[in-house]
Formats: structure tokens, C-alpha cells, sequence
């Protein structure tokens, strides 16, 4: 855990665009295929020179250890993502990672709740498909702006995963954040899982167990889910997303606000995370 | 293969490439990458008297050609340093230089006594570009009168190298440099960062939580050679020089303009193997150039 195994190019295999304005790059490296876990991030350079000068952190959005390949997904919003989006098969890119901790994958049966906003859906795809493989019942709560920012919901669906998705602009799914329709499962009592006894067919495996659920997406998002996950008592994991510095935990550019026994101290997103409890997260403002 | 060794203020070290304090932390991350002993010496993460939190995020922001930083010197205090750090980058072989920050003369003062008792260490660097909470925030590195004053109460309890870190944050870096030269400093570090700020144009505010920062990288090399340029020519001390070193050739700018040694910041931060990378670089341009040492450059 926190080694870090790679620091040399990986070979661009493909590159392009999924969604609108959202790319997906996959590449070969067979070290850190082989070694990743969902959850965790690599540390991107975007240019060879000094200019855009830092390293650009990205989850892993897929993960083929067999394949020695992995799959970044991006948003161009910037220079960096937009030189990126330039590029083509057979480039040399440079990755430090697999870096961070991933999601702690319990061994409890009980089912599955992912819930993404925006590009926080983007670590959740290795989860599921891994979930999955483990024979867990997974549902998934993937929200965007609109209907033409959400992406991997075809990769979910063939993972064998339950999906519901929701819009702000109410172009797909519910009008709202992911948090909308995740609210009325919860208070459905879970259906098809959870604490209630489904009856179809998502439940192997999860029958009344209790469901743990991981979520990852901007602040806000997070402090709504978060929410949830206090008034209906579920264990949740949220992955954070910070500028980061060097993503090895070295220059504490990272570092978040974590409660624990002794009070509220100071955490590196990408060295003790980027995945935390939700309670110990302070989430405000 | 041409000698690498510099001997600084009584430190000698086996190659003039350091680790510059804040972006090393206390080395433990880059020892996954290659041994602490590696770097001439760390500059270590910069302490208080007491723990720090730091600043809130964002703490990082990309600026052309460099990043600018608002840490706030998030550290563990100068105890837990003493306790626990210092003597684990002792045992990987490192040479450790403790960087020490205060909010008052006082401070500085306390923290110089309880460092004059910790074993192994081989250099303390005050960092001067902190807020003088006794003085309105003014920062200490910024009055030849203070910045002396902070030198001569370090000075009292010091018993090994003492080097000060200078801000480019000044109209006279010179005046600075002669009044902590006269209060006892055995060398110079130059430059700190440059005040800057960038701001979200879609948010509308500072991409900083504590709106200004630090900048540093490539962007401001040309101001930390003119720097060390005009120091050297100013006082008969010492300087190790720093400010977007990325390469051997950067390297070697810096000794022509009067350092002894260099460190490196930023670079760390997107190439991991910097350090090791430069040291060799620098050890093939001297064989290619014909040096036997890197001492014999002759500073411009």
C-alpha cells in the first residue's frame, strides 16, 4: 500500500471522446495494471517540458490486470486536459502511481450503493465491475449537469449492475442531483436489497444484509450523500477530490480536515485517501 | 568522473544537489523512490514552535512554467521533529538541514534552544518569510533590521551551520543579505518564493484558499540567478541557490552566478528522480567540460 511502483512512460492505446466534452484514454502498462486497485489514482504529466508544469492527478476509471492496461476518464476544462485531448495512439505518457488507497472492498455480503456526480463516476466503473466479480449486488446512482455529460452507464449495465441516473437540467433520469433518487431508495427501505428482502433477482448474496455504499464527486455532492448515509444509518466511503502537488504525500498541497478521537487534524487527500469514512470527513462549506 | 564534493559554511557534502525545504517533506515519501542519502542534503519540511495545521484548500495552483503554494506550513512542531523525524532521516544516512519558521523573534529564539540539544542534526536554515505577528504581519525577511535581529537570537543557541533563506520579496536583497552577514549567518539560501496570486475567471476569485501564494518553478529562475548573482557580489558567504532548477545546465547557471550549492524545489514535484537525475547530469557536463571538480567553476 502507498508504494509506488512506476514512474516511467506508459503507451497511449487510445484516446477518445465518450461523452460531451469527456474523453476516455486507455493505456498499456502492465506493472500498474497488474497492481491497481478501484479507488486509486495516477499522477499525469501533461507536458514534457515545464509549461503546463504540474502533474495532473486522475482516477483510475478502468483497470485490466489481465490486459496490462488501464483506463483514464477526463473532462476537458482546461490547458492541460486540452493538450490531452490532442493526443493519439502510440504516444509515450508519463504516469506515477497506482497512488493512494483505494476503496475498502469489506468482505460483508450485503449489497452495493455507488453513487457519482459528474466525473466522480469515473473511479466508481472499476468498483462495479470488481463488486461484481465478488457477486455483490450493485446499484448504481449516476448523476450530471445534463444527459450528455453522463458516461459508463452501458459499462455498469453490462457489470451487472442496477442503474438510475438523474440530471440537473432534468434532460435524463430524475430532475436533480444522484442524490434525488438515491434519497428514495433509502427511504423505500432499500428495495431489492439492503434491509428489506428484495425478490428480484439483484439480491444474491445480499438479502437483509446491511448495504455499504461508496461515493465520489465534488464537495457539495458528497455533503448530500454524506447526509443521507447519517439519516439512514449506512457506512459509506467517499472518494475526495483536491488539487494535489506531487501525489506521493510529500508537499501536503492536499490535505483536508479529518475528525478523529483527538479532534479535527489535517489528512493528505492523496497519500491517506483520496477514499475516507464519511463521518470523518469534514465536509463544510 | 568528476568530484562532486562541496564543503559549505563547515558542512561537507558529497555532491552540492539538495532537496529544498517544503516539497520533501521529511523525506520518508521520496525514500520509496531512491535513498535520502542520495541528495548533498534535505532541507527539511519547515517547523514551528508548535504543531501546524496549515491552510485550508486549495493550497496548489498552476501558474506558466511553475505553481504557486499557500501550505501555510502545515508541520508536526519542532518537538515531534526533534522526536521522531530527525532521527529516522539520520538512521537512511541523510544530512539533515532543520527549517525553522516563528511568529516572533521570541519564537525563532525557543525553537533555535530546543534544536541546540537534537543529535545529528548537520545545519539549521531560518526561514525569514513568515508574518511578524509582533509587528502587524510585517514579514521578518523584509527589514534588514529584524531579519538581523531574528539571525542573532538563533545565532545564541546554534552550534551548527547556520544558514538564512532569503525573500525575493524585497527592493534590496543585498541589504538584507549584509545585515544577517553581520549578525553571525554562515550562509545564504536564496531565493523563497515570489508573492503571487492567480485568480478563477468561470468563479470569479483567487484559486487560492488564502487568495496569494508562493511562486515558484521555472518561472522565476531568472529572478533567483539575478538574486544569487547580485548576494554573491555583495557578501563573502556561502550560497546555496534554488528557484525552477530542472536541469544540470540549470544547475550550472546557478554556481556561475556565485553558488556553492543549488536545491531543488518544484522539480520534485513532476519529475519524482529529479534529484538523482540532476546529480548525474551534473557529474557528466563537468566530465565533458573538463572539470575535475565542481568546485572549480569559477563564478562569473
Amino acid at each position: 500500500m502507498n508504494d509506488i511502483s512506476l514512474a516511467k512512460p506508459a503507451l497511449l492505446i487510445s484516446n477518445r471522446q465518450i461523452a460531451d466534452g469527456i474523453y476516455a484514454m486507455d493505456l498499456q502498462e502492465p506493472g500498474l495494471a497488474a497492481e491497481a486497485r478501484p479507488g486509486q489514482f495516477v499522477m499525469l504529466a501533461v507536458s514534457e517540458g515545464a509549461d503546463p508544469f504540474l502533474r495532473r492527478p486522475f482516477s483510475l476509471a478502468g483497470i485490466d490486470g489481465d490486459g496490462g492496461k488501464i483506463r483514464l476518464i477526463y473532462q476537458v476544462s482546461g490547458r492541460g486536459t486540452g493538450l490531452m485531448a490532442a493526443w493519439e495512439a502510440g504516444k509515450q505518457v508519463s504516469l506515477l502511481g497506482p497512488l493512494g488507497n483505494g476503496f475498502a472492498l469489506d468482505a460483508q455480503p450485503g449489497p452495493a450503493i455507488l453513487v457519482g456526480g459528474g466525473m466522480g463516476l469515473a473511479p466508481l466503473l472499476p468498483l462495479a465491475k470488481e463488486l461484481r466479480e465478488r457477486d455483490r449486488a450493485v446499484y448504481v446512482f449516476a448523476g450530471a449537469r445534463s444527459l450528455g455529460l453522463l458516461f459508463g452507464l452501458s459499462d455498469f449495465r453490462a457489470y451487472g449492475c442496477m442503474v438510475q441516473i438523474a440530471t440537473e437540467d432534468g434532460s435524463g433520469g430524475a430532475a436533480g442531483f444522484a442524490t434525488l433518487p438515491l434519497g428514495q431508495y433509502m427511504q423505500a427501505g432499500f428495495p431489492g436489497g439492503g434491509r428489506a428482502s428484495g425478490t428480484d433477482g439483484m439480491t444474491r448474496g445480499g438479502g437483509s444484509q446491511a448495504p455499504s455504499l461508496y461515493a465520489c464527486g465534488p464537495a457539495p455532492f458528497l455533503r448530500a450523500v454524506a447526509g443521507l448515509c447519517r439519516d439512514y444509518g449506512v457506512e459509506a466511503q467517499l472518494s475526495m477530490e483536491e488539487r494535489m502537488g506531487c501525489g506521493i504525500g510529500a508537499c501536503m498541497g492536499c490535505s483536508v480536515q479529518i475528525r478523529t478521537a483527538e479532534g479535527i487534524v489535517r489528512k493528505r487527500v492523496c497519500y491517506d485517501g483520496p477514499v475516507f469514512r464519511a463521518g470523518e470527513v469534514v465536509l463544510d462549506g | 568522473m568528476a568530484d562532486l564534493r562541496v564543503r559549505l559554511a563547515g558542512l561537507d557534502l558529497p555532491n552540492p544537489i539538495l532537496a529544498a525545504s517544503g516539497v520533501y517533506g521529511f523525506g520518508r515519501e521520496f525514500a520509496k523512490l531512491y535513498p535520502p542519502s542520495a541528495p548533498g542534503a534535505i532541507m527539511a519540511k519547515g517547523v514551528t514552535l508548535e504543531p501546524s495545521a496549515g491552510n485550508l484548500t486549495p493550497r496548489i495552483a498552476e501558474a506558466p512554467a511553475g505553481m504557486l503554494n499557500s501550505i501555510g506550513l502545515e508541520n508536526p512542531g519542532v518537538d515531534a521533529f526533534i522526536r521522531r523525524e530527525l532521527p529516522w532521516m539520520k538512521s537512511q544516512g541523510a544530512r539533515v538541514i532543520a527549517n525553522i519558521s516563528g511568529h516572533s523573534v521570541g519564537e525563532y529564539e525557543e525553537i533555535s534552544r530546543r534544536l541546540s540539544e537534537a543529535e545529528g542534526l548537520d545545519a539549521i536554515e531560518v526561514n525569514i518569510s513568515c508574518p511578524n505577528l509582533d509587528h502587524g504581519g510585517l514579514v521578518f525577511g523584509t527589514d534588514p533590521a529584524i531579519a538581523a535581529e531574528v539571525t542573532a537570537r538563533v545565532r545564541k543557541h546554534c552550534h551548527v551551520p547556520l544558514i538564512v533563506k532569503l525573500s525575493p520579496n524585497v527592493t534590496d536583497i543585498t541589504a538584507i543579505a549584509k545585515a544577517v552577514a553581520a549578525e553571525g549567518a554562515d550562509a545564504l539560501s536564496l531565493i523563497n518564493t515570489l508573492l503571487g496570486m492567480a485568480i478563477d475567471v468561470k468563479a470569479r476569485k483567487p484559486v487560492l484558499a488564502r487568495q496569494v501564494g508562493g511562486l515558484s518553478g521555472p518561472a522565476i529562475k531568472p529572478v533567483a540567478l539575478r538574486m544569487v548573482w547580485e548576494t554573491a557580489r555583495a557578501v563573502d558567504l556561502p550560497i546555496i541557490g534554488m528557484g525552477g532548477i530542472l536541469s544540470a545546465e540549470d544547475a550550472v547557471e546557478f554556481f556561475l552566478a556565485g553558488a556553492h550549492a543549488v536545491a531543488i524545489g518544484s522539480g520534485n514535484l513532476i519529475r519524482p528522480y529529479i534529484i538523482p537525475e540532476i546529480i548525474e547530469g551534473l557529474g557528466r557536463w563537468l566530465d565533458q567540460e573538463g572539470y575535475a571538480s565542481v568546485n572549480d567553476i569559477r563564478r562569473l
